[in-house]
């Protein structure tokens, strides 16, 4: 009776839960642009940071950078001073280093673009070295060394859960709507927000604590945006942009978190 | 026509000076040559041109002769496409009325004026907004929304005259969740990253792309001292002086396309 019970209860489950992750259990390593460290124009540093890109991912020792596939540079030390020597590295990108308390011999490993990657966009990363020093990546692009940094621990978990222990309903659409629903099981609500506030397509760009009301204005997506806590297990954001709604509610229960999104365009 | 006639037999008889052109191209009835003086074309054409002209190169797809018929008919009062919809379950109403077309559809500006803004909109999509007056003097501004960003030919500032191409139609974009695949994925760069999204709408396994138009009278001014989008407003969320475009819009219709709506 109770196999019965419980293979009519799947039958039933079943349609609802239409898309989960494929499990994907290799651990990734993420990388944030440290924009702050960008020189130039506001235009030079917009250009630099639409050909690098935000965020960076290693996963198996391939690296993904501006849509791009690196791979590592096989050889010894001296085999990556040599590498570094044709672009006079220490001369041009040296107080990079000293600035940002850094030093040459700190860096472990070079990284150069896959010839599967050799698209028009690529192109730029050609034979450019990708250096690895300590927990940053350091590139030379634009006559200037642009550093990612590799992200707390605790955000890499959030990111590797976010991706693989979800489960999601079929979206519904009612007029012009859609709306979302997720399950991130063993994540707390600010363990779900701190993932997605890496995708900058959420503009989550705060991080925040919990029960802390919070509204803000960004400009340059002329959004609104307002965080509201409901005791410290229900979270709802609301970005009033220009032509539309966007409405997140965050419910922890049952060590999981619920996750509802709701697009309302105008 | 007789005298015509009699310009032409008389002429017949000569060389012509270009064998190409058409004789009666050259030369009035009396013989003499044409002279068009271009300011004075100028004018003529400025004087014969409509006072308003459809957004559109092309009939929208959810017109009432097309396959999408009356339940999103834009001219219609009874869908999510009319001005005054709710949104939202009702929090707020549609503020424009949307116009469906195939993909990347040309939009252009429906008489001369000046752009006052562009920038985003929603869901991936911008906004061009323009301040307008017509042959007769009216003056507005128009708010054409869920543009294709990277199809945007013009910047603020920018003097435009009638029928100039803006830019084309856009499409709605959301995140995919993860694990998630669609069938209609789009690969698009933020900040120099490629990401996965799928189309907000999609009505009969067809992706929508559209434009979303709003019309300012200019009560409230005809610059943007006061925003367009203001969330106080309600139920509109709009400045005071919105109003519906679809008078404007069946004006425009009928001198595109000659049909009176």
């Amino acid at each position: 009776m109770k196999k019965f019970l419980f293979k009519s209860l799947l039958i039933i489950l079943l349609p609802y839960f239409v898309y989960a992750s494929d499990g994907d259990s290799g651990k990734k390593t993420y990388y944030s642009l440290k924009k702050e460290l960008l020189r130039g124009k506001a235009e030079e540093r917009e250009k630099i940071l639409n050909l690098v890109g935000d965020f960076a991912t290693n996963n198996r020792q391939i690296l993904i950078l501006a849509s791009c596939k690196f791979k590592p540079f096989v050889g010894n030390q001296e085999d990556i001073n040599n590498q570094l020597n044709k672009i006079d590295f220490l001369e041009n990108y040296g107080e990079y280093l000293s600035q940002n308390n850094l030093s040459f011999n700190e860096i472990s490993r070079l990284y150069f673009l896959d010839k599967s990657s050799l698209s028009n966009e690529c192109n730029e990363f050609n034979k450019l070295p990708i250096i690895q020093i300590k927990n940053n990546l350091a590139i030379p692009i634009r006559k200037q060394l642009i550093f990612f940094q590799r992200l707390p621990k605790q955000d890499e978990k959030n990111i590797n859960n976010y991706n693989n222990n979800v489960k999601c309903l079929k979206y519904q659409q009612v007029d012009m709507e859609t709306t979302h629903t997720c399950y991130y099981k063993n994540m707390t609500i600010l363990d779900v927000y701190n993932a997605m506030y890496y995708n900058s397509s959420y503009v989550f760009r705060k991080k925040i604590k919990a029960g802390e009301n919070f509204s803000a204005f960004y400009e340059d997506y002329g959004v609104d945006v307002e965080y509201k806590w409901s005791g410290k297990n229900k979270l709802e954001i609301t970005q009033y942009f220009q032509g539309g709604v966007t409405y997140y509610t965050f419910i922890y229960q049952n060590d999981k978190t619920k996750l509802i999104k709701v697009h309302s365009p105008d | 026509m007789a005298k015509v006639a009699e310009a032409q037999r008389a002429n017949s008889n000569q060389s012509p000076v270009n064998a190409n052109t058409p004789i009666l191209s050259n030369l009035s009835m009396d013989g003499k040559a044409w002279f068009i003086h271009p300011v004075a074309m100028i004018d003529y054409f400025n004087e014969n041109s409509p006072e308003i002209i459809f957004p559109l190169k092309t009939k929208p797809i959810n017109n009432f002769d097309m396959r999408f018929g009356k339940n999103f008919n834009w001219t219609k009062n009874n869908n999510q496409t009319m001005f005054g919809w709710n949104r939202s379950g009702g929090k707020r109403k549609h503020a424009g009325r949307d116009l469906y077309t195939e993909p990347e559809t040309e939009i252009v500006a429906i008489c001369d004026g000046v752009v006052l803004d562009v920038s985003p909109f929603y869901c991936k999509t911008h906004q061009i907004t323009i301040k307008h007056k017509t042959n007769s003097g009216r003056q507005f501004i128009i708010r054409y929304g869920e543009v294709d960003k990277k199809s945007i030919k013009v910047e603020v500032g920018d003097v435009l005259k009638q029928g100039t191409v803006l830019a084309k139609t856009g499409l709605l974009l959301e995140e995919l969740e993860p694990g998630e695949k669609s069938n209609y994925t789009q690969i698009i760069k933020v900040n120099g990253i490629e990401q996965k999204f799928k189309p907000v709408l999609v009505i009969n396994g067809k992706i929508i792309y559209m434009l979303h138009l709003e019309y300012y009278s200019g009560a409230n001014g005809l610059d943007l001292k006061k925003p367009l989008t203001n969330r106080s407003n309600l139920p509109y969320q709009r400045r005071a002086d919105l109003i519906d475009p679809l008078e404007l819009l069946k004006e425009g219709y009928q001198s595109t396309f000659g049909i009176e709506l």
